[in-house]
C-alpha cells in the first residue's frame, strides 16, 4: 500500500522547514559575519569586464557556475569578492541548487547581481537532439515559475533552453514561444540556449536567426579545432550574440583516475583569449578555488608556462609514455611491448582510439600474455606510470569484438 | 559513440551492468511493458544525457548509468535511471544532494521520497531516479510499484553508511543527514565529512586516512585562523572567518565538530557522545 510505505509529511511537520533549511545549509550563520575572502577584492583595482553582446550587460570575466556548490558561505564569499553573475539550472540538485542561491542572494540587492537559470523541455532526448510532444510552452513556463519561487526573485536576467545540440531544438516552436513569452512578461530579461555538443553548429544556427540573446557553450582548451571555434564565436559576437563559456576545465582532470587536476587559472585564461567570450562560469567547491578564480578577474594574460601546462591529456605525464624503454630493462622478461602497451592505453583512454590500440595488442599478443600471467611486476617506469596495471587493462581489448572498436 | 561502447566493454570484468545484469536490475513487472535502453553511460559521456548536472554525479564518483522505461495502457512511460557509484557512501551522498526536505519519504532501499511524477531512492552503491511526464494517482502508484521491484532486484544492504552510527539519534532532524566527499565547508583540507543536523546545532565528523593527515589538516586550519597554537586536542571553540562559531576536536584520525550552534552546551554534549561512540568502534 502506498500509505504504509510512506512516513508521509507527518515527520516533516514535526519541525519547522525554515529551521531545517538553516540546519542543512549549515552555514547560514556565515551570512552575518565578515568574510575574509571578500578582502581579496582589491578595491583599487577594477576587475576586467566585458559586455555580453546585445544584452548590454557588463560582466566580470569570471562568473560562478553554482552547479557543484552545496555551501552557501562559498556563494556569499564569491559575491563579496566581486563575482556578479551566477548560473544555475532548474534541474540541478533537483531544485536544491536554486533554493540555496535564493537563500543567499535574496539578502543582497537584486540589481547587484546577474542571475541565469536553464530549463529543459519536459520531454527531451538529448542524445538524439529531439524534443517530444509533452514539451509544451505551458510546461516550460510552469517550470520557470517554480524556479523563480526557489530563487526568491521575480525575474532572472538570462533564461536558457537547457542542453540543446541542434538547430531544430533551438527553434522548436513551443520552446521558442515559451522563451519569448517569458521575456515579454518580464520573468526574464534575456533569452538563450545552452549547449554541450555541436557547439559550433548551435552558435551558427543562433547567429543566423538572431532571436536569442545569449549562448552558454562548452568551450575549453581541449577543443579539437580552436581556430574554427573562434571563427564561429567571432561571427556570433559580431551579430550581437553574447557568449558565455562553461566546462572550461574540460572535466577538471588530465587523467582517467582523476588524480591530476587541470591548471584552473590557465584553463580560464585560455578561454578568455577569445575576445568573443564575455565570461566563464567557473564551478568551484573550495575557497582556494575561489581565490584562484578571482585572481583571473584581474589578469587574464596566459603565460607561456600556463599555456604549456594545458598540453592535452594525451601528452601529459598522466597518460603519455616517453618511449625511453627503460621499463624493458627492468622487466624480468624484458618485454618489448611495454612502451607500446602504454601507447595503447593512451590511445584508448586519451583518444578513444580503441581500434588502433587493439592493433597494438594483437601485434604483441604473446608478450601481452606473458605480462598478464606474471604475478610480481619488476618493470619500473621513470615517470611512475603503473605499467602492470595498464598492460592488463588494455590487454582486455583482445576480447572486444572488432565491430565495437573505433 | 562506438568508442564509448568499446570502453564500456573494456570494463566488463569490473562492472555489474552487463546485459544480463541490466535485465536483473530492471525486472519484468506484471502489468508493465519494459524497455531496457541499450546505451550505458559512463563518466566519459554522462554530460550527453544530463548536461551540467553531471558534474555533481562525477564528484560523487559516478561510474555508470543504465536506463529502462516501463509503460502500461495508461502511462506512456516511466523512466528508471540507475546510477551506480563507486560505493554506498557516494550513492547516499548524491541522493542527499538532491533530496527535497518537503517530500513524502518512503522506506524504499536506504531511503526514498516521492513527488508528483518522480520518485528517487538510494540503495547500496546505486542511486535510482524514476521520472515521468504522466500524472495522476495511477502514476504515483506505478512509481511505487516499479521502485519497489527495482529495489528488491538490487539486493543491496541499504543501511545508512556506518559512520552515521556514531551520531546520537535523539533530536536529529529527520531525513537530513548528508555526506560530503570533498572540500567540506569549502576547505580543501577538510575532505570527507558526515554531517547530521540537530535541533540545536549541526554535528559533523571529518575522516582522514591517518592521524598524521588529520594533524596536518588541523595545522592548516589553525594557520587559516592565524593561531598556530591551536591543536584541537580538546574541544575548542573558534570563530571561523566564514562559517562563524565552530566547535572542533581531533580524535585520532577523525575530526569531530559542530557548526550552526544555537546551544553550545548541547553541542558539547553531542560532541562528547560522538567521541564515546567512536571510541567504542
Amino acid at each position: 500500500m502506498v500509505t504504509s510505505q510512506m512516513s508521509k509529511g507527518k515527520i516533516m511537520e514535526e519541525f519547522d522547514r525554515r529551521k531545517f533549511l538553516k540546519a542543512t545549509l549549515s552555514t547560514a550563520a556565515a551570512l552575518s559575519v565578515p568574510i575574509s575572502f571578500a578582502q581579496s577584492k582589491d578595491k583599487k583595482k577594477k576587475p576586467i569586464t566585458r559586455v555580453l553582446g546585445k544584452t548590454g550587460l557588463r560582466i566580470p570575466v569570471i562568473s560562478y557556475g553554482v552547479m557543484l556548490a552545496n555551501n552557501p558561505a562559498l556563494l556569499r564569499a564569491a559575491y563579496d569578492a566581486g563575482i556578479t553573475h551566477f548560473d544555475t539550472a532548474h534541474s540541478y540538485q533537483n531544485g536544491r541548487n536554486e533554493e540555496m542561491i535564493g537563500e543567499v542572494l535574496s539578502k543582497v540587492p537584486r540589481k547587484s547581481y546577474i542571475l541565469a537559470t536553464k530549463i529543459k523541455p519536459a520531454e527531451h532526448d538529448r542524445t538524439k537532439g529531439t524534443i517530444g510532444p509533452a514539451s509544451t510552452k505551458e510546461a516550460f513556463l510552469n517550470r520557470l515559475d517554480i524556479s523563480l519561487k526557489r530563487l526568491k526573485t521575480d525575474y532572472v536576467d538570462i533564461l536558457y533552453l537547457h542542453g540543446i545540440s541542434t538547430q531544430e531544438e533551438a527553434y522548436h516552436p513551443e520552446m521558442l514561444a515559451a522563451l519569448e513569452e517569458a521575456k515579454k512578461s518580464g520573468k526574464t530579461h534575456f533569452i538563450g540556449v545552452s549547449t554541450h555538443r555541436n557547439v559550433e553548429g548551435v552558435l551558427e544556427a543562433v547567429t543566423e536567426e538572431g532571436i536569442h540573446d545569449v549562448v552558454l557553450a562548452s568551450i575549453n582548451f581541449q577543443n579539437q579545432n580552436p581556430k574554427r571555434l573562434r571563427e564561429v564565436t567571432a561571427a556570433a559576437s559580431k551579430a550581437g550574440i553574447g557568449i558565455i563559456a562553461m566546462k572550461t576545465m574540460a572535466g577538471g582532470y588530465y587523467d582517467k583516475e582523476r588524480t591530476k587536476p587541470v591548471n584552473y587559472k590557465a584553463a580560464l585564461k585560455w578561454v578568455l583569449e577569445d575576445p568573443a567570450v564575455t565570461t566563464c562560469i567557473a564551478g568551484l567547491t573550495a575557497f582556494e578555488h575561489l581565490q584562484e578564480n578571482i585572481s583571473v578577474n584581474y589578469d587574464i594574460t596566459l603565460t607561456d608556462e600556463e599555456r604549456a601546462s594545458l598540453i592535452p591529456d594525451t601528452q601529459s605525464k598522466g597518460m603519455a609514455c616517453d618511449g625511453c624503454e627503460q621499463c624493458i630493462q627492468s622487466c624480468r622478461y624484458h618485454l618489448s611491448i611495454l612502451p607500446d602497451a602504454m601507447r595503447a592505453y593512451m590511445y584508448t583512454y586519451g583518444y578513444g582510439a580503441t581500434l588502433k590500440a587493439r592493433e597494438i595488442v594483437d601485434e604483441g599478443k604473446e608478450e601481452f600474455q606473458v605480462c598478464k600471467s606474471c604475478d610480481i611486476c619488476s618493470a619500473h617506469c621513470v615517470k611512475n606510470l603503473p605499467i602492470s596495471e595498464r598492460v592488463k587493462d588494455v590487454a582486455r581489448l583482445e576480447n572486444v569484438p572488432i565491430e565495437f572498436l573505433a | 559513440m562506438k568508442k564509448f561502447f568499446a570502453l564500456l566493454l573494456l570494463s566488463i570484468p569490473l562492472t555489474p551492468a552487463q546485459a544480463q545484469d541490466k535485465e536483473a536490475y530492471f525486472p519484468e513487472i506484471p502489468g508493465f511493458q519494459r524497455t531496457i535502453l541499450e546505451e550505458v553511460y559512463t563518466p566519459n559521456n554522462l554530460f550527453d544525457i544530463i548536461d551540467g548536472a553531471a558534474e555533481m554525479f562525477l564528484s560523487y564518483d559516478f561510474e555508470e548509468l543504465a536506463i529502462a522505461e516501463y509503460s502500461d495502457s495508461l502511462i506512456q512511460y516511466i523512466r528508471v535511471e540507475l546510477y551506480r557509484h563507486r560505493n554506498a557512501e557516494n550513492a547516499f551522498g548524491v541522493y542527499t544532494q538532491e533530496r527535497s526536505p518537503e517530500a513524502q519519504f518512503l522506506s524504499i532501499g536506504g531511503e526514498g521520497y516521492i513527488e508528483e511524477g518522480a520518485l528517487n531512492f538510494w540503495s547500496g552503491p546505486f542511486y535510482i531516479k524514476l521520472v515521468t511526464n504522466d500524472k495522476g494517482q495511477h502514476v504515483q502508484q506505478a512509481l511505487l510499484t516499479i521502485a519497489n521491484a527495482v529495489a528488491a532486484a538490487l539486493h543491496q544492504d541499504s543501511r545508512m553508511p556506518a559512520q552515521f552510527d556514531a551520531f546520537p539519534q535523539a533530536e536529529r532532524l529527520p531525513h537530513s543527514e548528508y555526506y560530503v566527499n570533498r572540500d567540506f565547508l569549502g576547505y580543501k583540507f577538510f575532505d570527507i565529512a558526515f554531517v547530521v543536523p540537530y535541533q540545536q546545532c549541526t554535528m559533523f565528523t571529518v575522516y582522514f586516512s591517518s592521524e598524521a593527515e588529520a594533524q596536518e589538516a588541523v595545522k592548516k586550519y589553525a594557520k587559516l585562523l592565524k593561531d598556530s597554537l591551536l591543536t584541537f586536542d580538546k574541544p575548542t571553540k573558534v570563530k571561523d572567518p566564514v562559517i562563524g562559531v565552530m566547535l572542533l576536536q581531533r580524535c585520532g584520525s577523525i575530526l569531530v565538530g559542530a557548526i550552526d550552534i544555537r546551544d553550545m552546551q548541547k553541542a558539547k554534549m553531542l560532541m562528547s557522545q560522538i567521541q564515546n561512540n567512536l571510541a567504542k568502534k
